[in-house]
């Protein structure tokens, strides 16, 4: 078994069977004198209790990272006046609790990949989405899928993300997703290459515990009154997806290291290539390069987990992008606490946490509002784990299949 | 001065009685922050809010309040959107919602009908505060006997009198209680229907609701833009002859306007709630219901759900009987006192006796159900149309006492169950429910969610000027012909 499909079992059986004794746990020590924020989390590869609530040293950390990710320890000590030490100690807490990373955000046109959503609904036969995603998790393109608790077109939907390389597998790709808008599926489905990847975290929101966010009607009104504006206004961290150019397998092997681990060094790489199975350049050369796509390929990207945004709402819309809608969503993302957006010739789609008290239907209602006509717009909550595979893994069967042809 | 509805208004010059004017005069600490408009739907939702703000501020009195509120009507998106800020408790709570959402669309410039109407609506849809145990058992009594008296009331939790107000005063005032009653219309020839649609596309839905809300018998229509699916209910005067008219020109119309349309006549409707679900501040899910649609397993109704069945025209229920029984269907908790001032309001003189007897009447035969109303957290409105067979109706039926709130409504062809649920509970309910399309017996499961429950026109306002005889409301057959008044789509 390749070692993506062994990782897509893997996380699916994770998610079935250990949550029974992890949440026993938690009852019992719940029952006494624990805070309300301990919880207790499930991750992959090893189980651990984490804090939900975070101290005004974290949060200025974090805070300094979301605006410059790029900042070395010796920098953050510097600008939070502080010492390097103490910076460490802090880093290295917020790395356990909660998998503080600093990862990258790209052009995968630059590695001649593309970035395809999309996403594909019932209408009358919920068996066909399941072989819909049945295909889905099968290949190995594919990132992320979402699956729907509830949505406010009363139907049931699958949102997917997938990196494909350019040319034959990216024909196959959507060879087969067209097939199922055929006999004998009949699926309506809808995808995309992304125009534009943005990636936003508002910590502004966020005082250690709770969010300050109201999805209500500020949430509708600042969206209505930029709409005016949406010719002008900017979208920040937001990464424009190029023409896919002919991939060369080295830069593929660094880039999916650096959007792993922006940080990464020489012998990252070193150990990178071997995993790969690919001889490495040399030190000097393997520095320079990372350098190099650090500058021109690869913009930095804070991750942080456990912060009290345990909810995902997908928000899916079929507008062109030159409408003001279509702006007016790419721009106003910051108003959530941590959005993920994609946006297409002639859609946009985003992909919200929320904190788990707001009201999903209270967020629909206020964009279904700025929207007017339900028949081009979705919201839906998704299911709690969504399959998640990364460049890296699909950079390793790229490279796998290079070898093997 | 007073104006035609005998409201107050300051500074006001003869000849100046323009229902808009009139409303503007209404002053409020808060004027500087209600925008001017042109727009009259747009005015519509400030002229409420001016209404409540004036009514919580004491700058106006609820008699004025009532006849501002009679203007307001006049207002064409009353139809539309059929609010009445006098139903709404008056609390701080609201009141500073509404001043903060006045600031934000003052922040963002914000003029047109969409924002001021979001601006009114979400000014009521926050979370409750939590409820002390007292004014809960005081409520677990009232909602099993709405009409219960205070001293009956007090005796059963051995509480004094006194003690017993203030609850009520406390369940009034934090968690938005109110004392209704479901009506057997019918009595007196008036007929509920109810309507789900989708419209086929292309339609312009603004074009067609501003028509539809022309049409004189509509009581509600709920269409967000979430969703495609949407309902009206309509009360049809003048039998079995009007029904058909009426229900001939909804299908004509569905060739033109509608993709799907789904009918129900009202044969019987009930409200029933389950405080017991109720821990704490957080409700619980009620496992047992889903046991309970579960075909494989067997069920016996534990409680029946107290229902109001639509008996058909009763001469021996006069007119007077139907002005008394919709007045207590707003208030059912009202006291005779106040019922014959609130008759009097509208010019009905009847004595104190008269209307014992007619209520004891009403209550006796089961053509008034009182209920209460409340929040207390269950924020999402989820209004499921099931298409169902009979032993499904019953079985659906059954479960309704063990859901924290429902309000319900019987057909022939099913059961449409308006179901309040807490937010942390949306998907639970939607997936319950939806489960039932995969049941032999059910046809289908439809849905509409929304964070508010609309508000509807009160039959009074749709019989107002309907001729009342022997066979009880009539209205011309021709003035049931709904395409008669969506002409332009």
């Amino acid at each position: 078994m390749s070692r993506i499909a062994t990782k897509r079992k893997l996380l699916d059986s994770v998610n079935l069977f250990s949550l029974v004794p992890l949440v026993f746990a938690q009852t019992v020590l719940s029952s006494y004198f624990l805070p309300k924020h301990l919880v207790i989390f499930i991750k992959l590869n090893c189980d651990r209790i984490v804090m939900c609530s975070l101290g005004s040293g974290a949060l200025k950390l974090l805070g300094r990272l979301a605006i410059n990710p790029s900042l070395r320890q010796s920098q953050l000590a510097r600008n939070l006046g502080t010492t390097r030490s103490a910076v460490n100690q802090l880093w290295k807490k917020l790395e356990k609790y909660n998998a503080l990373r600093i990862g990258g955000i790209l052009d995968y046109g630059n590695i001649g990949v593309r970035f395809i959503y999309g996403w594909a609904k019932d209408t009358a036969n919920p068996i066909t989405l399941q072989k819909f995603t049945r295909w889905l998790k099968s290949t190995p393109f594919t990132t992320t899928i979402y699956e729907s608790q509830i949505t406010s077109a009363n139907d049931s939907r699958i949102f997917f993300e997938a990196l494909v390389p350019d040319g034959e597998y990216l024909n196959d790709f959507f060879r087969t997703l067209r097939s199922f808008e055929r006999a004998p599926y009949h699926l309506n489905v809808f995808f995309q290459h992304a125009l534009e990847i943005g990636v936003h975290l508002n910590l502004g929101l966020y005082d250690g515990t709770k969010w300050q966010f109201d999805p209500g009607f500020r949430l509708e009104a600042s969206l209505d009154g930029a709409l005016p504006y949406a010719e002008i206004l900017p979208v920040s961290n937001a990464v424009y997806q190029t023409t896919p150019r002919k991939p060369d397998l080295e830069s593929l092997v660094l880039v999916s290291l650096l959007e792993r681990n922006y940080r990464a060094t020489w012998k990252n790489a070193v150990q990178q290539f071997e995993t790969f199975g690919l001889e490495h350049p040399s030190a000097r050369t393997l520095r320079r390069r990372l350098c190099d796509y650090r500058k021109n390929m690869v913009r930095p990207l804070l991750h942080i987990e456990n912060i009290g945004l345990s909810k995902t709402i997908v928000i899916t819309l079929e507008e062109k992008n030159t409408s003001n809608l279509h702006k007016i969503l790419r721009a106003q993302s910051i108003l959530f606490p941590k959005v993920r957006t994609f946006s297409g010739l002639n859609s946009i789609a985003l992909i919200l946490d929320i904190p788990d008290e707001s009201d999903w239907l209270v967020i629909s209602t206020a964009i279904s509002n700025i929207i007017g006509s339900p028949t081009k717009m979705c919201t839906f909550i998704a299911e709690k784990s969504p399959i998640r595979m990364h460049l890296e893994d699909i950079a390793l069967y790229i490279i796998q299949r290079s070898k093997t042809k | 001065m007073k104006d035609q509805k005998g409201i107050s208004v300051e500074g006001l010059g003869d000849g100046d009685l323009n229902p808009s004017s009139v409303l503007s005069q209404i002053r409020t600490p808060y004027d500087d922050l209600l925008p001017e408009v042109d727009d009259p739907s747009a005015q519509f939702y400030l002229d409420a809010m001016r209404i409540y703000l004036g009514l919580s501020t004491g700058t106006l009195s609820f008699e004025d309040a009532l006849g501002a509120t009679d203007i307001l009507k006049q207002n064409p998106e009353f139809n539309r959107s059929p609010s009445n800020p006098i139903q709404i408790p008056i609390n701080k709570h609201y009141e500073s919602r509404i001043l903060e959402n006045l600031r934000t669309l003052s922040k963002f410039n914000l003029v047109n009908r969409d924002s001021i109407k979001s601006a009114y609506s979400f000014a009521f849809s926050f979370p409750d505060a939590p409820i002390n145990q007292q004014d809960l058992d005081t409520l677990k009594i009232l909602s099993d006997n709405p009409r219960i008296s205070i001293s009956s009331l007090a005796k059963t939790l051995g509480l004094s009198s006194r003690t017993i107000s203030k609850s009520l005063e406390r369940l009034r005032l934090r968690h938005d209680i109110r004392y209704v009653a479901l009506l057997d219309e019918t009595i007196w020839n008036l007929q509920r229907v109810l309507i789900f649609f989708t419209i086929k596309d292309g339609v312009d839905w603004l074009s067609i609701e501003n028509q539809l809300s022309t049409f004189p018998f509509l009581k509600t229509i709920l269409k967000t833009s979430m969703s495609d699916l949407g309902y009206m209910s309509v009360i049809v005067p003048g039998g079995t002859k009007n029904i058909d008219v009426f229900l001939h020109s909804v299908r004509n119309l569905s060739s033109s306007i509608f993709e799907y349309i789904s009918v129900h006549r009202d044969i019987a409707s009930g409200a029933e709630c389950n405080l017991s679900l109720l821990q704490g501040d957080k409700w619980l899910f009620p496992e047992d219901v889903k046991i309970a649609l579960d075909s494989a397993q067997n069920f016996s109704i534990r409680e029946s759900p107290r229902l109001v069945y639509s008996h058909g025209r009763d001469s021996n229920f006069t007119q007077l009987d139907y002005e008394i029984a919709s007045t207590v269907k707003l208030s059912s908790r009202a006291s005779t006192r106040d019922l014959v001032t609130s008759l009097a309001r509208r010019g009905i003189s009847v004595s104190p006796k008269r209307l014992a007897a007619s209520l004891r009447t009403l209550y006796n035969r089961s053509i008034l159900l009182p209920y209460t109303v409340f929040k207390l957290g269950l924020a999402s409105s989820l209004c499921f149309e099931i298409i169902c067979d009979d032993t499904w109706k019953h079985r659906i039926l059954g479960v309704t006492t063990m859901l924290p709130k429902t309000v319900f409504l019987l057909s022939a062809r099913g059961i449409i169950l308006w179901v309040l649920a807490p937010s942390y509970h949306q998907v639970e309910y939607y997936r319950m429910f939806r489960a039932l399309e995969q049941q032999r017996g059910v046809d289908s499961v439809q849905l509409i969610m929304t964070i508010n429950q609309k508000g509807s026109k009160s039959i009074l306002d749709i019989t107002e000027n309907l001729p009342f005889g022997k066979k009880g409301f009539s209205a011309p057959s021709s003035a049931l012909d709904l395409g008669a008044y969506i002409t332009d789509f």
